[in-house]
């Protein structure tokens, strides 16, 4: 069948940038691409042929026991659930608190409001450090509780002012039309401000969600019950534990016999490791992703 | 506008909620309270455990104190430096199981996440630490536990809490060895050697051990070689140029993992050590010694004639596992350990260790390895001091070294979980793991572990080194001919074990020669000519000497002398 349309006849100028664009998307492509490609394989070979055999392309010695060891872990599967729990209570009351405050402090009648901002501010800039943190989690009673995964992060000063500055844009006419018509604070959030501003929202519950999935240090230092170790700290452990394997292996210092090294290394588990804890983000970020182009767009004009 | 105070209340009632169940596990960091537990974790699996060995000595019924209380469970807090060890997963394994039957006690894990000591500077920072507290001699950590007075008088709990202790358990070497300035015994000290365990390891050719220093060559190239017998570092020179010479592709000699920051076990191979006591007795760092130029001029001659190529002072022991294996370097430094490792591109042979050229001399220092204490506000000092006792009995060694016993005739069974695991050789003296086991162990060491618990405990409670040692003497040819090569090698200098005080002069000093170790390392290495070594190395002594160098070597002789004395 002979094609009617009209096509766009490109002069060899045009074909020559196509090519040029073509061929700098592909390898950037290749280069973004790859590592990720290569964390693949290496995870998919034997620990130690990988070490003897450089790999590109292809695993050698093909090999699940690099997941095996990730997966074996008896805390692993509790720690999920912990993820996910605080995962999703971090980004409900995250978002809940932030939007509330931000909200507050772009209202006109609210006394000392910059005072306020101020002192926010103040902690973006200015931390207490470990000790004075810990000693402080434990006045409130937060160590070794759940809530301590939750409380310390409800506001982040960050998402704050992105939410102001979103929230500002609103005119302020429909708020003031909206009191006329006898809305009280609680309405017009609800009923106007967070309908507006759902990009800002999705936004910020990516960046909560994400941060509280990936946050290995908390449960690190403020917690030590074995239950309520979230995934991203049990899959940090695996890494440093076979590591620590490692190292101790090398020192053999009290073995008094050829110790063999056989089946996961330490760099075969940590690619493993690093799969296992990116897949669930990889899942849900497809369906954000919109959201959170829009909305980082719409905090970095109007920041 | 309901439904979204509806949704907020909600929101906050599960938010208190899971804080409320978080709050069930508030305890751990604290000393922990001797509630009694379920004992879900702690089925009963061995009755070999508790039977008699065949030495004629009962090993349990001795009248302990954790036999007297092991009806009564406890769940002490313990700090264990290493992150995702079996401490964390107590009752798991089943020698943790068998430990809580024969004890009653349980364990609770304080640890650190990664391989760094921030959570128990927190602990000890809030005041905060576990009822035992254990970690490698080395940590600064202990100094500032012992000037606070956080760890308990051991021999004062000891008296009420398991008196057997120190009157029968504990050596008197060994307690005079930790004993602090004001007479106390504040901690325990494991992989010390007294007189007698050194003499025993002598007598049993374990001296020796998988971490000695060596020379590893690939025995294809070797078996080529006109000249076996190398006794010194000039013929060993003369073999790379003959390996070279047949295999051009190859790297003769390889140092990467251990030359990147200084000459680490080529110290070793010199007989150099890490220290040098001058003939008017200032003690100082080995470059120091006159041979400390001779050496470096050797691996500079060894640079320029090609026999060994930049990558050992930049790669890593990850680039030196991975040229190893892929067997492309004829010959590497590394420890015993790895003797036997095949090459990737010839399965028929291995690296082997090559014996000790002339030069050769180990320094050894015995400091022993993990310290273990109990923390002076624990509420459970008693049942801490019970566990220590335990973990110095036979038993206890049994249970957490050997596992379960079998009798010479048997075979391994290949069950992790029940064994036998060991028999009793010698009249009953010495135990030895099934070659089976041992071998199992070889090929899969942390598996292996993992599966039985056997081998992991003890580190942190016994003090008995022979005990710790002596189920994995099978007599392996290797490690008889390694002892016979190198124990006449080793010396032992306890002169040599320095405390430099954080912060002061000295640690700045010292800091900084070693900082100017690591950049001369490489400088000498690739100079032009054994001249300009020479030259490198007057400079890198005028350098040392502008860093403070009298100040560190003043506290070097000073320690050295109080050491000895």
């Amino acid at each position: 069948m002979k094609h009617t349309g009209t096509a766009i006849r490109l002069t060899r100028e045009d074909k020559a940038v196509n090519f040029l664009a073509i061929f700098i998307g592909l390898f950037t492509l290749l280069f973004t691409v790859y590592p990720i490609y290569y964390c693949v394989i290496y995870a998919f070979s034997d620990g130690n042929s990988a070490l003897a055999h450089q790999i590109y392309l292809f695993p050698v010695d093909f090999t699940l026991d690099n997941f095996r060891s990730v997966l074996n872990d008896s805390l692993l599967v509790n720690s999920f659930f912990v993820s996910v729990a605080r995962t999703v209570c971090a980004v409900l009351t995250g978002v809940s608190f932030t939007a509330l405050t931000a909200y507050a402090l772009t209202r006109k009648e609210l006394v000392g409001r910059r005072v306020y901002s101020i002192i926010a501010m103040v902690t973006m800039y200015f931390g207490g450090g470990v000790i004075p943190t810990y000693l402080l989690y434990r006045s409130l009673g937060l160590l070794n509780t759940f809530a301590v995964y939750i409380i310390p992060g409800l506001l982040s000063v960050y998402n704050m002012l992105l939410c102001m500055a979103f929230f500002r844009e609103i005119p302020e006419s429909l708020i003031e039309s909206a009191k006329l018509d006898g809305a009280g604070e609680f309405t017009i959030l609800a009923r106007i401000i967070i309908p507006l501003s759902a990009p800002i929202l999705a936004t910020i519950s990516l960046y909560v969600g994400v941060g509280a999935w990936n946050d290995w240090y908390t449960a690190a230092y403020f917690v030590n019950d074995q239950k309520l170790m979230p995934m991203s700290t049990i899959l940090m452990k695996l890494v440093s534990a076979a590591q620590a394997q490692q190292k101790a292996m090398e020192n053999a210092a009290m073995s008094g016999i050829s110790v063999g090294q056989r089946g996961p290394t330490s760099t075969s588990i940590r690619y493993a490791t690093l799969l296992v804890s990116i897949v669930p983000v990889m899942c849900v970020y497809p369906f954000v992703q919109k959201y959170f182009v829009k909305g980082v767009m719409v905090g970095a004009i109007k920041a | 506008m309901k439904k979204v105070m509806k949704a907020l209340c909600l929101l906050l009632a599960l938010l208190m909620v899971l804080s409320a169940c978080g709050n069930s596990g508030n305890s751990s960091s604290a000393p922990s309270s001797s509630t009694p537990e379920s004992s879900e974790t702690q089925e009963s699996s061995t009755p070999e455990s508790s039977e008699a060995s065949q030495d004629g000595e009962e090993p349990a019924g001795g009248g302990y104190a954790f036999e007297a209380h092991k009806d009564e469970p406890v769940t002490l807090s313990i700090y264990v430096e290493s992150p995702g060890t079996l401490w964390e997963k107590w009752g798991e394994d089943p020698v943790s199981r068998r430990i809580t039957e024969q004890t009653g006690i349980s364990f609770e894990c304080v640890a650190p996440v990664t391989e760094d000591d921030t959570k128990l500077a927190l602990l000890i920072a809030s005041d905060d630490l576990p009822d035992i507290v254990t970690g490698s001699w080395s940590d600064k950590n202990w100094n500032a536990m012992l000037e606070q007075g956080m760890l308990a008088n051991l021999e004062e709990v000891a008296e009420t809490g398991a008196p057997k202790l120190f009157s029968e358990l504990i050596h008197p070497e060994l307690q005079e060895y930790v004993r602090q300035d004001d007479g106390t015994i504040r901690f325990l000290l494991g992989h010390w050697d007294s007189s007698e365990s050194t003499q025993w390891f002598l007598d049993h050719d374990y001296l020796i051990k998988t971490n000695q220093p060596v020379v590893l060559m690939r025995q294809d190239y070797f078996s080529e070689l006109d000249n076996q017998e190398i006794t010194t570092p000039q013929e060993f020179m003369e073999a790379c140029k003959a390996i070279k010479e047949k295999h051009p592709e190859t790297v003769p000699f390889y140092t990467g993992g251990v030359t990147t920051t200084g000459p680490s076990y080529l110290l070793t191979l010199f007989g150099l050590g890490n220290y040098y006591v001058a003939d008017d007795g200032t003690v100082s760092k080995s470059y120091r010694n006159p041979q400390y130029l001779e050496m470096y001029k050797w691996v500079n001659e060894m640079v320029r004639e090609g026999l060994m190529t930049e990558e050992s002072f930049v790669d890593s022991d990850v680039e030196k596992d991975a040229k190893s294996l892929a067997g492309s370097v004829a010959s590497y430094v590394w420890t015993i350990g790895e003797a036997g490792k095949v090459p990737a591109d010839n399965a028929s042979t291995s690296y082997y260790p090559m014996k000790p050229w002339n030069t050769y001399a180990q320094i050894r220092t015995n400091t022993g390895w993990l310290r273990s204490a109990i923390s002076a506000k624990s509420e459970n000092k008693e049942a801490a001091a019970r566990w220590m006792e335990f973990g110095n009995t036979k038993i206890g060694a049994q249970t957490m070294c050997w596992g379960i016993e079998g009798s010479p005739d048997e075979e391994w069974s290949g069950d992790f979980e029940n064994g036998p695991h060991f028999f009793w050789e010698e009249d009953g003296e010495k135990a030895t793991l099934y070659p089976g086991f041992q071998d199992a162990r070889n090929a899969d060491w942390g598996g292996v572990e993992k599966k039985t618990g056997i081998g992991f405990y003890q580190s942190y409670v016994c003090t008995n080194d022979v005990w710790m040692n002596m189920g994995e003497i099978t007599g392996s040819d290797l490690m008889k001919e390694m002892n016979q090569w190198f124990a006449p090698t080793v010396s032992y200098n306890n002169g040599f074990v320095f405390d430099v005080p954080a912060g002061s002069d000295e640690a700045v000093a010292n800091q900084t020669i070693t900082s100017l170790i690591e950049e001369y390392n490489v400088q000498w290495a690739f100079a032009s000519s054994a001249e300009e070594v020479e030259r490198l190395y007057n400079e890198f002594l005028t350098r040392a000497e502008e860093a403070g160098e009298a100040t560190l070597n003043k506290l070097y002789t000073e320690q050295y002398k109080a050491n000895l004395e």
